[in-house]
């Protein structure tokens, strides 16, 4: 029973054979249609096929498909030590969200979405006058609604209540109990923080506590340009080189922070490859396995319809994703 | 025709790859060792040369976390030989360091060695 349920749920991710065979095609309904037997291929299928569709309705319905398969995940499990590390890497990817589709707001920007989280699909891609700020208030979990509600009251994003957001989803996270999954949600938190304090350099002003970087390389982190830091390969614990690493890979796809976020993602399911055993770690794995099918397909389909860096993505996806 | 015979019972050779007291207990408990030092290439270059040669990997768990190609070449490794992940002291919890570099030799290697 438990190895069929395994194996149907390891169909749902993305192979590296599937992200190479995908990327042969030159259009997305040829490349989805090769992958027919997996589940979030249909509505894409579908969508492609019945009527005229854009990049981001594509993007939206890979997201939707596996927005649906974490909120299940959480759903389903029970032990609280598992249930509290997938949700303190949902807070960490949801804080995002939360940040830049404030942030767009403020600047008169469309809301956008990073990463797949239960939150982002309630979003809507409203402009920003026609956006709700009171029913999105609603659906932000609670522990970020001091920071919506100073939003509100200051038209503004307070860095003080962005460092509060930060520290809070890691706060129940053992390091002693489970060390691995500790390790894995420490670097997620620390690149999640430096992508922050790369929007808002002024949050390095308010207190920040990363959990696996020193503060000399946080500090470098958060100041120096993308290119030059992505160089930078020794002189530091090896998991912070292997962010770096990450970075320099995805950058040769895309630019500035969206290649951070990349290489963020790239990071953490490299490091959830040593997830074994127990409960705990199998959630958090399969946690990453979601997210990361997510950010990857929708790079897939954006190298397939635009036509562009498929042999960069073939590169990067056979050194990140084997 | 003479016909060759395999032995039933080949020879379990074991490779103990950790820090230098596992290396030590490892080679004297007979088996080969390598010693991981923050060398990660070299020693995944090290281990695809020679790992043919062995039935048994032991290795701290550490070094997948740590070292990226080790990382990426243990599902190879699992299925050219018995692969035994074991944690490192310092992160298995509260516990006695010699106890637990006893207990592991005795489990793994099969002798019981004082410090």
């Amino acid at each position: 029973m438990n190895r069929a349920k395994t194996f149907s749920q390891s169909v749902e991710y993305i192979t590296l054979e599937n992200a190479l065979s995908m990327l042969q095609y030159s259009d997305i309904v040829n490349a989805f249609s090769s992958m027919a037997e997996k589940p979030w291929a249909g509505k894409v299928l579908k969508r492609v096929t019945t009527s005229r569709y854009t990049l981001i309705d594509v993007q939206r319905d890979i997201d939707d498909f596996f927005i649906e398969k974490i909120v299940g995940l959480v759903d389903e499990t029970k032990n609280e030590e598992a249930r509290n590390c997938l949700n303190s890497m949902i807070s960490l990817s949801e804080l995002i969200n939360i940040v830049v589709v404030l942030h767009n707001l403020s600047v008169g920007r469309k809301p956008a979405t990073i990463f797949p989280t239960p939150l982002a699909r309630k979003i809507p891609l409203a402009s920003p006058e026609e956006f709700d700020i009171h029913a999105f208030r609603r659906n932000v979990d609670k522990v970020f609604t001091g920071l919506v509600d100073r939003f509100i009251k200051n038209k503004k994003l307070s860095t003080r209540e962005i460092a509060l957001a930060l520290h809070k989803p890691v706060e129940k996270i053992d390091k002693v109990s489970n060390y691995r999954v500790w390790r894995l949600i420490g670097i997620y938190h620390d690149a999640i923080a430096v992508r922050l304090c790369r929007m808002f350099p002024d949050l390095l002003k308010e207190p920040l506590y990363p959990l696996i970087m020193e503060d000399k390389i946080f500090r470098e982190a958060c100041n120096s340009d993308l290119i030059e830091l992505s160089k930078i390969s020794s002189g530091y614990r090896r998991i912070v080189l292997e962010l770096f690493d990450a970075l320099t890979d995805s950058l040769t796809i895309l630019k500035g922070i969206e290649a951070f976020d990349l290489a963020t993602v790239l990071t953490i399911m490299s490091l959830s490859k040593t997830l074994v055993g127990g409960e705990v770690e199998e959630k958090v794995k399969r946690l990453v396995h979601l997210m990361g099918s997510s950010v990857i397909l929708k790079l897939i389909v954006l190298s397939v319809y635009t036509n562009t860096y498929r042999v960069e993505l073939q590169r990067l996806l056979s050194k990140w994703l084997k | 025709m003479v016909e060759v015979k395999q032995s039933l019972f080949t020879e379990k050779k074991i490779l103990v790859v950790g820090d230098p007291v596992l290396g030590l207990i490892g080679v004297a408990a007979g088996a080969d060792a390598l010693i991981y030092r923050n060398n990660c290439e070299e020693l995944v270059s090290e281990l695809k040369k020679s790992i043919q040669n062995y039935n048994v990997l032991i290795y701290f768990r550490n070094i997948e976390d740590d070292c990226k190609s080790f990382r990426d070449y243990v599902p190879s490794l699992k299925e050219m030989l018995l692969t035994i992940p074991i944690d490192h002291p310092k992160e298995a919890g509260r516990i006695e360091v010699a106890e637990y570099y006893k207990s592991l030799v005795k489990k793994y290697l099969g002798i019981s060695i004082e410090f």
